[in-house]
């Protein structure tokens, strides 16, 4: 269903559903006995699916964070205390999209120059306009993952050595960029 | 960002309401489609929304806002889940009757489907409430509430491809019913001229064709006018005008047609009548300097 994303850009909808769904994937985190088979349908849907191959944090990066426990309900779905490691393939995914989003103007200005072809201008732009929309609904559809990720980050809070203080940061920059996009 | 797009866009419309004496509705429209063109790179922040209000056109701030509470309420209180029900019910409920009351979705079948989706997790709440009042006492209610869950995810999976097939069941219809209404038109469109194309007869040998181009475009502008600025009862006479309009005017053309006519069989006549009266008088035989006379 996250295809739908890319085949729609200029929708809401589908960013919203993206999020909506995510809810009733997190509500395991929520302490309460449940039945075996639902227990395994969270445990499936635990890895996340990829539409576009996009660059994503290795082990070894993983394993350079510094790790602090978490509650119980957290760390039985291996979540990490670090933002990055747990945010890092999704803001990684953003950051390619972003970086497609700024060479845009740039091939643009190429086509015009080697060739100045109507159509190809045309598409270029219109390229441009849904990468656009589409990093926006990934932002949107990220800010609950920003929000509970920071919000565990905050929890476990310890400055120590440059990979925490880069998690840190990052988080403050992913908040200030989701919460800048909606208001 | 969100609310600043849509500011503009309620500044905009405002501005076009109140130019709306001064301009035509094609200008208001084109305005309109200037403001899209500009910020079509951020159309996914306001053009899905019911653009009455600055309140029914943010939803996607309600939804950043409903989204963060929930990350919030999961990663505070884990420690209490009965709290965490309540609060996520609460949430639904309140997205709910946003989703019924204001109806911020511009699109019927997307809104039925968000109001869906809302109603799925607000049955989601009550059955984590369920679960989280009885805790492990009762195994019959969590395996009820846990398989209710199951079938709520199914629901949730499932449903997005529904009211994706529906969709495309209703474009492809509109997009029948607009080419069957474009043909249509065209069918009319041909006929008024047929109506309209006077066959105008020269002077016996040839047939002079002339369509009423001119009065035609004519016609179509005044009645254009009259479609966009009058009411229902105000087009039908304006209708009635245009076609006694027509009326005179292929009165007019046949008049004019007759009065041609009778002018040159009177000139005609009268050149017959000179050339009777005043019979040429010139000499059958040779002309002065012949080379017979010389």
């Amino acid at each position: 269903m996250k295809g739908l994303n890319i085949l729609f850009p200029f929708s809401t909808l589908p960013f919203v559903y993206g999020a909506l769904s995510k809810i009733i994937q997190y509500t395991r985190y929520i302490n309460i006995s449940r039945s075996t088979k639902l227990e395994n349908l969270y445990v499936q849907s635990l890895g996340s699916i990829q539409v576009f191959p996009t660059p994503t944090l290795s082990e070894h990066t993983k394993s350079l964070f510094k790790e602090s426990s978490l509650p119980y309900m957290f760390e039985k779905y291996e979540l990490s205390s670090s933002f990055l490691v747990n945010f890092g393939d999704d803001l990684l995914s953003i950051l390619t999209f972003t970086g497609l989003l700024v060479i845009a103007p740039g091939l643009k200005w190429l086509t015009r120059w080697l060739r100045n072809i109507h159509t190809t201008r045309l598409m270029i732009n219109r390229m441009k306009l849904s990468l656009q929309n589409y990093v926006i609904g990934q932002i949107f559809e990220s800010f609950m993952d920003i929000v509970f990720y920071s919000s565990l980050g905050f929890r476990t809070l310890s400055l120590e050595g440059k990979f925490s203080v880069m998690s840190f940061l990052a988080y403050l920059v992913c908040l200030a960029a989701s919460g800048g996009s909606f208001i | 960002m969100s609310i600043w797009v849509i500011k503009k866009y309620q500044e905009n419309k405002q501005n076009l309401k109140l130019e709306k004496s001064r301009l035509k509705p094609s200008e208001s429209k084109h305005k309109q489609e200037l403001f899209n063109k500009k910020y079509e790179g951020l159309q996914l922040l306001y053009e899905d929304f019911n653009d009455k209000s600055v309140k029914t056109q943010a939803v996607i701030l309600y939804f950043g806002i409903h989204n963060s509470l929930f990350s919030l309420i999961i990663t505070l209180f884990y420690q209490h889940p009965i709290v965490q029900a309540w609060l996520l019910i609460v949430i639904y409920a309140i997205s709910l009757v946003f989703l019924v009351k204001n109806r911020p979705i511009k699109s019927k079948i997307d809104l039925t489907e968000m109001c869906l989706f809302e109603l799925v997790l607000l049955i989601m709440g009550a059955s984590l409430l369920a679960r989280a009042l009885v805790g492990a006492n009762s195994e019959q209610v969590i395996e009820g509430a846990s398989n209710l869950l199951i079938g709520l995810n199914m629901i949730f999976t499932f449903a997005p491809y529904f009211f994706l097939i529906v969709k495309l069941c209703l474009g492809i219809q509109e997009f029948y019913q607009s080419q069957k209404e474009a043909l249509n038109k065209k069918k009319r469109k041909g006929s008024k001229r047929t109506e309209i194309r006077l066959v105008k007869r020269g002077s016996g040998k040839v047939k002079k064709k002339t369509t009423m181009s001119m009065s035609e475009n004519v016609l179509d502008e005044s009645l254009n006018d009259t479609v966009k600025n009058l009411k229902l009862d105000d087009l039908a006479i304006g209708i009635e005008n245009l076609n006694s309009e027509v009326k005179n005017r292929r009165g007019e053309v046949l008049q004019n047609k007759q009065r041609g006519q009778a002018t040159a069989s009177l000139k005609v006549n009268s050149l017959r009548k000179r050339i009777k009266v005043n019979p040429p008088d010139f000499e059958w035989g040779t002309p002065d300097n012949s080379p017979d006379k010389l």
